[in-house]
C-alpha cells in the first residue's frame, strides 16, 4: 500500500485514488456526487490557505480547507 | 402569514390544485433544470439560475389533469439539509415522478436516479442538457439506458423547449425500473408492516437507509444500513454510467473557454479582477448611467415637474393654496437656474379665482417650470389635503419615489443579478472568497444569499436556508439585516454617493464592510460549535440566456413593486399624518440631540428614520431630498443602511430565525446605527 497524503496537500494538476474519508457527513455527501473511496480524481485548483477544487469526471466540487485535510488519497 | 408576505415571489407559482389529478412531482440534483420544467408545465415562473439550491421551497402548478410540483434540487431523498426535508414529504406523497437529469452528469444523477427506482415510484426520465452533452463531445446510448433503468427515458433540451411533447407523451407510459433484487426483498418485509401512506415501498427503503423522521413516523427504530446500500447502489451507477457514454469527439471550443474562464474566476490572481471588473461595470451602469442620468431626469422631469403639480393642481381646485412657480432655464453645463419666480394666492382654491388661474396658465405656459404647492392647513379638508399631496404626500411623494426614482434603479440591479446568478459564477465567488468567510463563522456558500441580499434581504433571509448549519444561518441572518442594503436602498445610496464623491464612496463601503465583518465576528464568537466547511458543486459557467434574464428581472421588478408600494403609502400617510399633527416635529426635536449633536446631520434627517422604520430604502429615499455635504452623506447613509430591517423583512425573520433572534437583530440595530454613525461623524 501507498503512503496516504491529505487532499489538502495535493498538487494542482495531480491525479489521485481517495482513499478514506474521515468525516461521516462528508463521506455520503461525496458518495452521492459521485466521489466515494476508491474513485479516481484530479486536483483542478487549489487556493492559498483555500478550498481545494477536485475534477471527477465532468463534476467539478468545490471542497474546503478543514474538509479537504480530512480526506486521504494516493497520489498517482 | 400576513397577506403582504403571500405576495413574495416564490409563493406567486401557485394555484388551485386539481382534484383528483395525478400528483407529479419533479425530483433531480441541485441546478439541472427543474424549474425550466415547470415554469414550462405549470405556466407559471419559479427562478431559474445556475446555481445549486436556486429552489428552496416547493411551488405547485396545474398541468392538464397534473398537479405539478417542482422542489429543491437534491442528491438524495433523506433529511441530511433543509432542501432535502422540504423536498421528501413532496417526493414520498408522489403519484409519477418526472426525474430531471443532468446528460452530461450521469454519474452523480443515476444516483438519485435508481434511488427513486429502488423506491418503486412510476417514473420517467428527461435526459436534460443535451446541447452541452453535444459540446462535451459526448454521446449516450439511450435505449440501452432505458433497458437498464426499466423506465422510458427522453431526450430534452429546457432552455431550448426541446423535447417537451415526448415527455408530455411518455408520462402516461411512466413505470417502475428494475431495482436490486436483494434490495426489494427486505424493502418488502418492511413495507407489509408500514400502513397509511401512498408508497410504503418508499418509506421502507427510507427506513433502510436510517432515516429518523421518516422511520419515527411509522413508530418503528430506523435501521443502519445506509452506507451498505449506498456504496452498492454507487457500484450499479459506475456499472450503467459504463456502459452507456462514449466520447464521439474532442470538446468544442466553447466548452472549452467556459472551462477556462471556470478556472480563472477562482483562482484569486485572475479572479480578484475579474471581481473588481464586475463590480465596477455594475457601479458604472447602476450608479453613474441609470442613477444619474435616467434617475435625475425621470425624477425631475416626470416626477417634481409633471405628475406632483398634476396631482396638487387637482386638490388645489377647492383649497385654499399659495402656489410658487420658478420658470427655470438651463446654462451652457445642463444646471438649471431659476429666471423668473411668480407667486399666486388663492384663498379659495384656484376654481373660485379663474382669472387669477388663467394668469399663471399663462405664466407657465410652454416653459420649464417647477411649481410649489402651500396648502392652508387651518380646515381638516386642508390637512387631508396635506396627507395625500402635500410635500410627503402618499399621492405625490410615494409616486416619485416609487416610480420615478425606484424603478429605474431596481430594474438596473436586478438585470445584473439576473446575469450573475444565470451564467454560474456565484458558486465559484463562493470558492474564492471561502477562506475570508471562514473567518466570520461562514463558509463560502454564505456568499450566495449575501449577494442575493443586494436584491432583497427578505428574499435572500429565505435562501439562508441553503446553509447547512443553524448556527451559519444565524450569522448570514444577522450579516443580512443588520449590513447589507437592499437593492432598492443601495440604488438610492449609489445615486447619493456619485453625488459625494469617489473617495467617500470607498469610505461607506469600508465602514459598512468593517461593520460586516465586526457583525459576523461577534455572532460567531458568541454562538457555540462550529461552522460546516465547504462542500459545494460548480456547474460550469454558461452564457446567460437573454429570454430568462429578461423575464427574471421583469418578474422580480414587478413583484418588488406589489411588495414595496403599499408600504411606501403606508410610510408617506404616517409621516405626512405626523407632519400635519405636529408630532414629526415633535419627534425631530426630541432626536435633534442625536441628530445635529451626535450626527452632525440636520434635524430633519429625523424624518428619514421615521421612514426607515417602515422600509430602509423609504428612509434612504428621504435622505435623498435633504442638502447634505459629502461628511454628511457617508454619516447619514451608515446610519440608514445599520438600521432596522423594513417590516416585510422582521416578518421573514420571524418565521425563520425566531422571536428571541428577530428582536434582538431589530433592536440592536438601533443601537449598532447611532453608535457607528455617531463614531463615523466623530472622525470624518
Ligand atoms: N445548456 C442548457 N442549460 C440548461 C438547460 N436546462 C436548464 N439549463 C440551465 O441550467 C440552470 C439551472 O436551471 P434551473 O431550472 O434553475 O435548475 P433547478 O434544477 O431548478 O435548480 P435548483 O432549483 O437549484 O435545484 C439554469 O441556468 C438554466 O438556464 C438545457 O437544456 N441546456
Ligand atoms: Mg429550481
Amino acid at each position: 500500500m501507498n503512503i496516504l497524503v491529505p487532499l489538502s496537500k495535493v498538487k494542482k494538476g495531480a491525479s489521485f485514488i481517495i482513499r478514506r474519508i474521515d468525516d461521516a457527513s462528508a463521506r455520503t455527501q461525496l458518495l452521492r456526487f459521485g466521489v466515494g473511496e476508491g474513485s479516481t480524481a484530479v486536483c483542478h485548483e487549489r487556493l492559498p490557505l483555500g478550498p481545494v477544487v477536485v475534477k471527477h469526471r465532468r463534476q467539478e466540487v468545490a471542497l474546503g480547507r478543514d474538509l479537504a485535510e480530512h480526506i486521504w488519497v494516493e497520489q498517482l | 402569514m400576513p397577506a403582504f408576505l403571500e405576495s413574495a415571489p416564490e409563493s406567486l407559482a401557485e394555484s388551485p390544485v386539481v382534484k383528483s389529478g395525478t400528483k407529479l412531482v419533479l425530483v433531480g440534483n441541485p441546478n439541472v433544470g427543474k424549474s425550466a420544467f415547470f415554469n414550462h408545465f405549470s405556466g407559471l415562473y419559479v427562478d431559474v439560475s445556475n446555481f445549486p439550491g436556486t429552489t428552496v421551497e416547493v411551488s405547485h402548478g396545474v398541468f392538464k389533469e397534473y398537479n405539478v410540483y417542482d422542489t429543491p434540487g437534491i442528491y438524495g431523498v433523506s433529511s441530511f439539509n433543509d432542501e432535502e426535508r422540504v423536498a421528501r414529504d413532496t417526493v414520498l406523497g408522489a403519484d409519477v415522478i418526472l426525474n430531471v437529469v443532468d446528460s452530461t452528469n450521469l454519474e452523480r444523477d443515476l444516483f438519485l436516479t435508481l434511488q427513486l427506482i429502488d423506491m418503486n415510484f412510476k417514473m420517467v426520465v428527461a435526459l436534460n442538457m443535451m446541447d452541452a452533452l453535444e459540446d462535451a463531445g459526448l454521446e449516450i446510448d439511450v435505449n440501452r439506458l432505458s433497458v437498464l433503468l426499466g423506465v422510458p427515458i427522453v431526450e430534452v433540451v429546457a432552455t431550448k423547449r426541446l423535447g417537451f411533447d415526448a415527455v408530455e407523451q411518455n408520462l402516461a407510459q411512466a413505470s417502475v425500473g428494475k431495482s436490486d433484487r436483494a434490495l426489494q426483498i427486505e424493502i418488502e418485509k418492511i413495507a407489509s408492516t408500514l400502513s397509511g401512506v401512498p408508497n410504503p415501498k418508499a418509506e421502507a427503503l427510507m427506513v433502510l437507509e436510517g432515516d429518523d423522521v421518516v422511520a419515527a413516523r411509522h413508530g418503528v427504530a430506523p435501521l443502519d444500513k445506509r452506507e451498505e446500500i449506498y456504496v452498492a447502489r454507487r457500484n450499479r451507477v459506475n456499472d450503467i454510467v459504463a456502459e452507456v457514454y462514449r466520447q464521439k469527439s474532442a470538446l468544442k471550443i466553447g466548452a472549452k473557454f467556459s472551462e477556462a474562464l471556470g478556472r480563472w474566476t477562482i483562482n484569486p490572481i485572475t479572479g480578484l479582477p475579474i471581481l473588481l471588473f464586475s463590480l465596477w461595470l455594475i457601479y458604472q451602469v447602476v450608479g453613474v448611467l441609470v442613477a444619474q442620468r435616467v434617475v435625475g431626469h425621470t425624477e425631475v422631469e416626470f416626477g417634481n415637474k409633471r405628475w406632483e403639480p398634476f396631482a396638487k393642481h387637482l386638490f388645489a381646485k377647492i383649497t385654499p393654496v399659495t402656489i410658487t412657480a420658478d420658470i427655470l432655464t438651463k446654462d451652457e453645463t445642463g444646471d438649471e437656474k431659476t429666471l423668473e419666480t411668480k407667486t399666486f394666492v388663492f384663498p379659495n382654491g384656484t376654481l373660485a379665482n379663474d382669472a387669477q388661474f388663467q394668469e399663471l396658465q399663462q405664466f407657465i405656459d410652454g416653459k420649464d417650470v417647477l411649481q410649489t404647492f402651500k396648502f392652508s392647513q387651518e380646515t381638516l379638508w386642508g390637512k387631508m389635503v396635506v396627507i395625500f399631496a402635500g410635500e410627503f404626500g402618499a399621492l405625490t411623494m410615494t409616486v416619485t419615489y416609487l416610480l420615478f426614482l425606484l424603478l429605474p434603479l431596481i430594474i438596473g440591479f436586478y438585470l445584473f443579478l439576473a446575469i450573475l446568478e444565470d451564467c454560474g459564477y456565484l458558486p465559484r465567488l463562493a470558492t474564492m472568497v471561502d477562506r475570508l468567510l471562514t473567518s466570520i463563522g461562514l463558509n463560502g456558500r454564505a456568499v450566495i444569499p449575501i449577494i442575493l441580499g443586494f436584491g432583497c434581504v427578505t428574499m435572500a433571509t429565505i435562501t439562508t436556508r441553503l446553509l447547512q448549519t443553524s448556527r451559519e444561518k444565524t450569522i448570514a441572518a444577522s450579516i443580512l439585516n443588520f449590513a447589507i442594503p437592499c437593492s432598492a436602498q443601495l440604488a438610492v445610496i449609489t445615486a447619493l454617493l456619485t453625488k459625494a464623491g469617489g473617495e467617500y464612496t470607498l469610505i461607506f463601503a469600508a465602514i459598512i464592510l468593517a461593520c460586516l465583518v465586526g457583525i459576523g465576528t461577534a455572532v460567531d464568537k458568541i454562538l457555540p460549535g462550529k461552522s460546516s466547511a465547504l462542500l459545494i458543486d460548480l456547474p460550469p459557467m454558461r452564457l446567460p440566456q437573454a429570454s430568462n434574464v429578461l423575464k427574471k428581472t421583469w418578474i422580480k421588478t414587478m413583484s418588488f413593486m406589489k411588495e414595496a408600494s403599499p408600504w411606501f403609502f403606508f410610510g408617506a400617510l404616517l409621516v405626512s399624518t405626523m407632519q400635519v399633527t405636529g408630532l414629526l416635529e415633535a419627534w425631530v426635536q426630541l432626536f435633534e440631540p442625536i441628530t445635529t449633536h451626535w450626527l452632525a446631520l440636520p434635524a430633519e434627517a429625523a424624518r428619514s428614520f421615521v421612514m426607515g422604520m417602515v422600509r430602509r430604502d423609504f428612509g434612504a429615499a428621504g435622505l435623498y431630498t435633504l442638502d447634505l455635504s459629502p461628511k454628511q452623506i457617508v454619516v447619514s447613509l451608515t446610519v440608514i443602511t445599520l438600521f432596522v430591517p423594513c417590516i416585510a423583512s422582521l416578518m421573514v425573520l420571524l418565521k425563520e430565525r425566531g422571536l428571541r433572534e428577530a428582536m434582538t437583530i431589530w433592536f440592536g440595530s438601533w443601537i449598532l446605527a447611532f453608535t457607528i454613525g455617531g463614531g463615523v461623524a466623530c472622525m470624518l
